[in-house]
């Protein structure tokens, strides 16, 4: 089943940060990794990935640093940088305030403002 | 077409979109190498090549989409700040020439250090991190190759000056002055050598000799100890974070060991020769100059015109501006002056630190020292306290010399500042953030 692409838009960077929060990884691999662990809920084009890798790092949240591979290709890995794993924090508990919350609205029952 | 000419052209459309034009070598080199990875995702599964190719550009989006983004993201930085207090100390340098010798400013020099500047501020800073072994070399090569062409003035050594000057007309340059160029390429070779161990730390220390050398033989006493100073600070600061992986405390017992060693040659030389270069340091042993100028600052007011005769002070323009401003406008602006340009070195050092690349750290630590060892020099010397001189006032003090290198460095810097994120480090095969 596909999800609404705007349920995403917001927790895109989070899902990025925590990714990094790992270890240090390149586009591609951030890409399949996001694929595998989700079942490919959350299959991102690349063209979408760039540009918020680069906002990241102009933020300061990641770095990025060039390695060359045994092919001889020059490879960008991004780096989680302190004030990236501060906000990943706050992220975090910002997400799990507003799963929680829809959550409890979901269930159903409960109080009503107008009894 | 082949696979590569695909992604070529994909890369092409998404860089055509990103106006600025020098990051869009950066972004599209990394857009062709995912490109390649998705492309050998795709063959592993059984596509040929050709389609996987074409997979793999239709798996980015689309071009002009993609290009947009990234054109948001990517805009220069423009450093207003510190570009503000640079004008502010021009404007001061400019209002106290004037009322010191106003027949004597040329525009010359000020024309080719707004020069510098642009060539600075524009310049690719990434072009002297991939080439930075030339740079030290080359740098190298021409000072020494001034020090044959050098002409003795005799005038500059009765006036206690370093003296050694190079003509080439219209032009007299005054070689002490090459110290503001020293750490920066000092530190591009430290930035050479980084990930090499301990021995890269020795090849630094020996790196360090040569512009040691060449400053002793001009000779410039506050040459040399500024180069000292400020090739230490980065020796160190490169070791501090750890870009050549060894510990801390011997990286940095072993990167001492150059600069005492020719302090104490320094020192014994200067103590013990009779020979016409050493004699110009100890013209002012006895303190009468230092005197002079100590009386006149305290007969300064705080704000306004202070009491005092400054006609025996020599080298008003050059050596003594601020004592000038602080006879003429009071202590008050002095201070402000100097809180200004020592605010500026915190701020740019600070912002320095916090750039990702370790070029950009590098160029922003080698031109803040240097510029804040002037600032220091300068102003101990005009409150009466110099032991060695000063070499000049950044912007304030008159010097031609010093006006150009001061204005490329400071270009430089900015630049550093502009490219943000952009200034990129030599990939090596085993580098580690």
């Amino acid at each position: 089943m596909s999800v609404d692409k705007s349920l995403l838009a917001g927790s895109t960077t989070t899902l990025i940060l925590k990714l990094l929060e790992e270890r240090d990884m390149y586009g591609y691999e951030m890409i399949e990794t996001l694929a595998l662990r989700s079942d490919h809920t959350f299959d991102f084009k690349a063209g979408t990935l760039y540009p918020i890798l680069h906002t990241l790092e102009k933020q300061g949240l990641v770095s990025s640093y060039e390695q060359r591979t045994p092919q001889e290709r020059i490879r960008k890995y991004y780096h989680l940088t302190e004030s990236g794993r501060e906000r990943l924090q706050e992220k975090q508990l910002e997400w799990t305030r507003f799963v929680n919350a829809v959550e409890k609205i979901l269930k159903g029952g409960g109080v009503h403002a107008f009894q | 077409m082949p696979s590569n000419e695909h992604f070529t052209e994909y890369c092409q459309q998404v860089s055509q979109q990103i106006r600025w034009k020098r990051v869009r070598g950066v972004v599209a080199q990394e857009l062709e190498q995912h490109l390649c990875d998705q492309q050998d995702a795709y063959v592993e599964q059984g596509h040929d090549a050709d389609e996987a190719a074409r997979m793999a550009v239709a798996q980015m989006g689309d071009a002009q989409m993609v290009g947009q983004a990234l054109n948001q993201t990517h805009r220069p930085q423009t450093p207003w700040l510190p570009m503000f207090v640079i004008l502010v100390l021009l404007a001061v340098g400019l209002v106290l020439q004037s009322m010191l010798s106003p027949d004597a400013i040329w525009a010359l020099p000020y024309g080719i250090a707004a020069a510098a500047f642009i060539l600075g501020y524009f310049m690719d800073t990434s072009l002297l991190g991939r080439h930075a072994g030339k740079v030290y070399g080359l740098v190298l090569a021409l000072s020494l190759l001034a020090l044959f062409r050098i002409r003795v003035s005799l005038h500059a050594v009765m006036l206690g000056h370093s003296f050694a000057v190079l003509s080439l007309p219209p032009f007299d340059i005054m070689l002490g002055n090459l110290t503001l160029i020293f750490p920066i390429a000092y530190g591009l070779f430290v930035y050479w050598m980084r990930n090499r161990g301990m021995l890269g730390i020795v090849y630094c220390g020996l790196a360090y000799l040569p512009f040691a050398g060449f400053l002793l033989c001009i000779p410039t006493i506050i040459g040399f100890l500024l180069y000292t100073i400020a090739s230490l600070v980065l020796l160190c600061t490169a070791i501090w974070l750890g870009w050549f992986h060894v510990r801390r405390v011997r990286g940095l017992a072993l990167a001492l060991i150059p600069p005492l060693m020719c302090c104490g040659v320094f020192l014994v030389t200067l103590l013990s020769s009779e020979s016409l270069q050493f004699r110009s340091f100890r013209i002012d042993l006895d303190g009468h100059l230092n005197n002079q100028v100590r009386e006149l600052v305290t007969q300064a007011a705080f704000w306004g015109q202070g009491g005092g005769d400054l006609s025996t002070i020599p080298n008003l323009e050059t050596d003594y501006t601020l004592l000038y401003g602080i006879h003429r406008f009071g202590l008050g602006p002095f201070l402000a002056l100097m809180l200004l340009s020592v605010g500026l070195c915190i701020f740019c050092m600070r912002r320095g630190l916090r750039q990702q690349s370790m070029l950009g750290k590098l160029l922003v630590v080698a031109v803040s020292t240097t510029f804040v060892l002037q600032v220091l020099s300068y102003g101990v010397t005009n409150l009466g306290y110099a032991l060695f001189g000063a070499i000049s006032f950044p912007f304030v003090s008159y010097g031609g010399t010093a006006l150009v290198l001061n204005s490329l460095l400071m270009g430089c810097m900015l630049s550093v500042f502009r490219m943000g994120p952009w200034v990129r480090d030599a990939v090596t095969a085993v580098q580690k953030v």
